[in-house]
């Protein structure tokens, strides 16, 4: 336990040396299966919101239709783009493109089966959320879901 | 750890940069605590275990600067919760990799995830909720010569609680694009094809003659998409090896996956068909339980997001399987006749899965339908936002559950139906009240259940949570549970106190009991 808490404490404060953290490079699929670097996910005209997401994930469903309720709205007062992840495995990551097109929602969809960027961006749990602004580095982090934290995440793309 | 230290301080003289400098790279990290404090509870029969404390911890970190990077993962079992393996017990730097990536190559050295195709034939991943944790311990390549070929390879080792199994498992893995390979530009149509070969050696002392030392299993899979229709299948054979899992079967092992999805303008529609004939593959062939999984083998069912419906979980088969799932997603437009003025959706799945037939007492057939019904499962939902504050969910569920053939071998049915009512109740900009009413009917087994949860959040920090779970006519033990979170940006604190079931967890294929217990639960995380 004391070697964990050394570790911790030890990696907060190079966390307080260090620049602003960058979206890792890493293969994931689009809904066709085709292999795509998140490279191609930065964007040089506008904010880029990534949300993770699973098809069983309750509050992710609830935070997913939310947003797409409102995102024509939100889109006329500040451009941006928002890409859903999947995180869901091969147990239901075949549901996702029937499950997006039944529900409608206007995002760009990407699968992370084996969860490679979810490890890689040090995510615990789902729903998740990140904004990338347009040099590619990470400006906000958001763990879990509540009724009402859109609004946070609308301020935060507004004040960018 | 002192690998890792090493890694960097090589990294850094190869680069001939002060330390300093190496600050500039990406230094990320996650860390997770979940703590269990156990009490006696007679009502239950849940016993507190002979240390009352369970702690599981995981701290990760990863290092990135360039083309390199590199991390490890520590865990601590300080002793294992209930439900994870006392095997677990102890604490260890599990993970440590470094890695060399550009545009073509990534070659990785030590600990890796990977996945071919579904998974099928090989996957090997980390599910922390359960304790499962099939990392390899070795070397991966990963080679793309151009952009519509993807090629990987790789032999290790595999994870076995703390330390490493004594198996040695290589495999390669190939795709092609082959529309791209043609065209080279943006195509309507894809195709994409892939095959695996994964091997497994493991030396074998015993004294059964021409007993298999080494098991092989190959894989080939396509997916096609054209305008609406999309098609993903998968085939994998994989050679005898007689376990105490299969019964000492001489079987061959095959699994068909077939999977077709359809969608338009609001709807999807998807069906998953799939065929497991002695399909389970470790890397060593006295493993039992959730560890040294080769292979992914998840039930085909719709993953039910409710108490209730999960206290019969299906779990697939490997032994011999049959079966399949529809899902169907459609939305009622806004200002429509169903839709009202915000909209409607609905969705349904049918799962259905049955034994294999017997060619004779040892040997299934492929592709057959056997005499017994192992899973059943209907059921819809309705989500409506009524007004700007009110949504409404509507679930029913008709389930039918082969207890005796999925724990225990015989025939033994559990038919039940299951309503939902979760109601979600927006008080202000920041406030909500969530709640959800569950019922469960059934005249097997433990008879009927009833479930009610309050849960109140006040965005983005507090939500606070009561449940109960209660059973009436049979045991009528009120399983109450309450608790409390805390969110800031990354960081999670949970604090919750509780009695839980007694009940099967179900991963890949394996399923595992899990007894009931009563304690008081304490558990962080965050990301950094």
């Amino acid at each position: 336990m004391k070697k964990v808490l050394i570790l911790f404490i030890a990696c907060i404060s190079l966390f307080e040396l260090k620049a602003q953290k960058k979206l890792p490079k890493i293969d994931i699929q689009n809904l066709k299966g085709q292999i795509v670097s998140t490279q191609s996910f930065v964007s040089s005209d506008m904010p880029v919101v990534i949300s993770f997401w699973a098809t069983w994930c309750k509050p992710c469903l609830v935070e997913m239709q939310t947003i797409s309720d409102v995102f024509d709205d939100w889109q006329k007062e500040k451009a941006f783009k928002f890409i859903a992840v999947s995180t869901d495995d091969s147990r239901s990551s075949s549901k996702v493109k029937s499950l997006v097109a039944g529900k409608g929602w206007p995002f760009d969809f990407y699968l992370d089966p084996n969860q490679d960027l979810k490890r890689a961006l040090n995510i615990n749990m789902v729903p998740f959320l990140i904004i990338i602004n347009k040099e590619g580095e990470i400006v906000y982090e958001h763990s879990g879901y509540t009724v009402g934290d859109e609004e946070f995440l609308f301020k935060k793309l507004k004040d960018l | 750890m002192k690998k890792a230290f090493l890694i960097l301080i090589l990294l850094t003289l190869y680069y001939q940069v002060s330390f300093g400098q190496i600050l500039n790279g990406d230094l990320t990290g996650s860390f997770e605590s979940n703590n269990i404090y156990y009490f006696n509870d007679i009502t239950t029969n849940a016993l507190q275990p002979e240390n009352p404390f369970g702690s599981n911890n995981y701290l990760k970190l990863d290092y990135r600067k360039g083309l390199f990077s590199a991390g490890i993962q520590y865990e601590a079992y300080l002793a294992p919760l209930v439900g994870y393996n006392p095997l677990l017990e102890g604490n260890e730097f599990v993970f440590k990799y470094i890695q060399f990536a550009n545009n073509y190559l990534n070659i990785t050295a030590g600990n890796f995830y990977e996945q071919f195709g579904s998974g099928l034939i090989f996957r090997s991943f980390e599910e922390r909720a359960i304790g499962l944790n099939t990392a390899m311990d070795g070397v991966r390549i990963n080679f793309k010569p151009v952009s519509y070929i993807n090629l990987k390879a790789f032999w290790g080792k595999q994870r076995k609680y703390l330390k490493n199994g004594s198996g040695v498992v290589r495999g390669i893995d190939g795709e092609i694009d082959i529309m791209n390979a043609i065209h080279q530009d943006q195509n309507s149509t894809i195709l994409l094809m892939g095959g695996s070969w994964v091997s497994r050696f493991q030396t074998y002392t015993g004294i059964v003659e021409d007993y298999p030392s080494t098991v092989d299993a190959w894989s080939a899979r396509m997916q096609f998409e054209h305008g609406f229709f999309s098609f993903y299948s998968e085939f994998v054979e994989k050679t005898n090896e007689p376990t105490i899992n299969n019964q000492n079967s001489q079987e061959i092992g095959n699994a068909l996956l077939i999977s077709p999805s359809f969608i338009g303008n609001n709807i999807g529609v998807n069906i998953n068909f799939r065929c497991l004939k002695n399909m389970e593959f470790r890397s060593e062939r006295e493993a039992v339980s959730h560890t040294l999984l080769l292979n992914y083998l998840p039930a085909l069912t719709r993953q039910h997001k409710y108490a209730l419906a999960n206290l019969h979980p299906y779990g697939a088969m490997a032994r011999g399987e049959i079966g399949g799932q529809i899902d169907v997603f459609y939305r009622f437009n806004k200002d429509s006749f169903l839709g009202g003025k915000y909209g409607m959706n609905i969705s349904a799945n049918f799962s259905y899965y049955q034994n294999l037939d017997y060619r004779n007492e040892e040997y299934q057939k492929f592709l057959s339908f056997g005499d017994k019904k192992l899973f059943q499962d209907f059921n819809v939902e309705l989500e409506k936002k009524v007004s700007s504050v009110l949504k409404i969910n509507l679930s029913y569920i008709d389930m039918q559950y082969n207890k005796g053939a999925i724990v225990s071998g015989g025939n033994d049915f559990i038919n039940s139906k299951i309503a939902v009512v979760d109601v979600q109740y927006k008080l202000n900009s920041r406030s909500s009240v969530r709640s959800e009413i569950q019922h469960l009917w059934t005249k097997q087994d433990e008879k009927n259940w009833v479930y009610g949860l309050v849960e109140y959040s006040f965005a983005p920090k507090f939500s606070v949570f009561a449940s109960d779970m209660f059973n009436y006519g049979y045991t009528n033990i009120h399983y109450l549970s309450g608790g409390f979170a805390f969110t800031h940006e990354v960081t999670k604190f949970m604090i919750s106190a509780g009695r839980h079931k007694e009940g099967l967890e179900c991963v890949g294929g394996i399923c595992n009991q899990v007894e009931a217990y009563t304690g008081i639960n304490f558990s962080i995380t965050t990301s950094f």
